[in-house]
């Protein structure tokens, strides 16, 4: 598989995995979540890192109660996982 | 604002397109979230690995930015010919931008095969050499104007053809695209252009009127086919059972 880099991602990938940490989330209301913590990311920054973090296993999508696809903290989470979480930052 | 998403490749709206338009019609979106969209969409075309598609070797974006670099300089020479230049400095900024086009349309072929391209081209520089050396000169008039027309609309047109192929456009959008870049241009133009002498201002300008739209094609296809990723004309070959065309 390609490696796949985040880049200027990285930072919205952290705000992302910390919005997640209460449990799962829509898109919409991970946008919003997101922009409360860090400010303005548009939804094509917000997409473009949610599909980098699903590739990589960090995070996976579920359907909620009300039938919507929501997004959440995959676990448990390998070494290897772990690894690239503290590579966001770098 | 939804028509942005359009802008993403096929297998990424399969994936995100209805999360995506659920986000943009839940609240305002203002013009920054537009240019986030768009260089989102960009960035999607890049990183095709995102959604499982293969990836894309940088030599699969060879061709497309070759094509660009072909337009842009086509477009900046004939802006400069109508701005300044004098008619003698035609030759070099053309030549190179033709060359260019040639090298978009293989994709990385050029790479694969580079050793035996750059014999080819030797040969070339060397005929060259000798064209300057040996005393022979084109023939003037009207045969040298109808190898031109031809040259331009067969030759034109068909490699602006054949790299929108390459850029995945559609026969539709191809076709107006060779109308408007090519043929218009050119039935406007050369028409124009035979009723100045050499070296009337005029002239220059049908010219630049006539060729113009053939550079900016170029760039905007060849911006497409970088985005897209084009791979060499080798990686695809025939298969015998695709290639059956219903009958009519």
């Amino acid at each position: 598989m390609a490696r796949i880099r985040f880049g200027r991602l990285g930072e919205p990938a952290m705000w992302i995995l910390v919005a997640l940490r209460p449990g799962p989330k829509t898109a919409a209301r991970l946008l919003d979540d997101v922009r409360t913590m860090d400010g303005q990311i548009g939804p094509g920054t917000l997409f473009g890192t949610v599909a980098r973090m699903e590739r990589l296993a960090l995070i996976e999508s579920v359907v909620n109660d009300e039938g919507r696809r929501a997004y959440r903290l995959s676990k448990p989470w390998s070494s290897d996982q772990i690894a690239r979480m503290e590579g966001l930052s770098r | 604002m939804s028509r942005l998403v359009r802008l993403y490749p096929m297998a990424w709206r399969e994936r995100y397109e209805a999360e995506f338009l659920g986000v943009l019609h839940d609240r305002p979106v203002d013009r920054r979230d537009a240019i986030d969209v768009v260089l989102g969409a960009v960035d999607a075309h890049l990183h095709p690995e995102l959604i499982g598609a293969a990836h894309q070797p940088w030599t699969h974006r060879l061709p497309g930015l070759l094509a660009t670099g072909a337009g842009l300089i086509w477009t900046w020479f004939f802006i400069h010919v109508l701005t300044a230049a004098p008619e003698d400095e035609w030759g070099g900024g053309i030549g190179f931008a033709v060359l260019l086009m040639f090298m978009a349309v293989p994709g990385d072929y050029l790479v694969a095969f580079g050793r035996r391209i750059g014999a080819v081209i030797v040969a070339i520089v060397a005929a060259m050499i000798l064209g300057r050396i040996l005393p022979w000169s084109a023939a003037d008039g009207l045969l040298n104007l109808t190898a031109g027309v031809t040259a331009w609309l067969l030759v034109g047109a068909g490699m602006l053809t054949l790299v929108a192929i390459r850029a995945g456009i559609g026969p539709g959008l191809r076709w107006l695209l060779l109308a408007v870049a090519v043929l218009i241009p050119a039935t406007v133009g050369i028409p124009i252009l035979g009723g100045f002498g050499p070296g009337d201002r005029g002239g220059v300008a049908a010219m630049v009127v006539a060729t113009l739209p053939y550079g900016l094609a170029w760039a905007l296809v060849g911006v497409r086919m970088t985005v897209r990723g084009s791979a060499t004309i080798q990686d695809t070959p025939p298969s015998p059972h695709a290639t059956e065309v219903p009958a009519t």
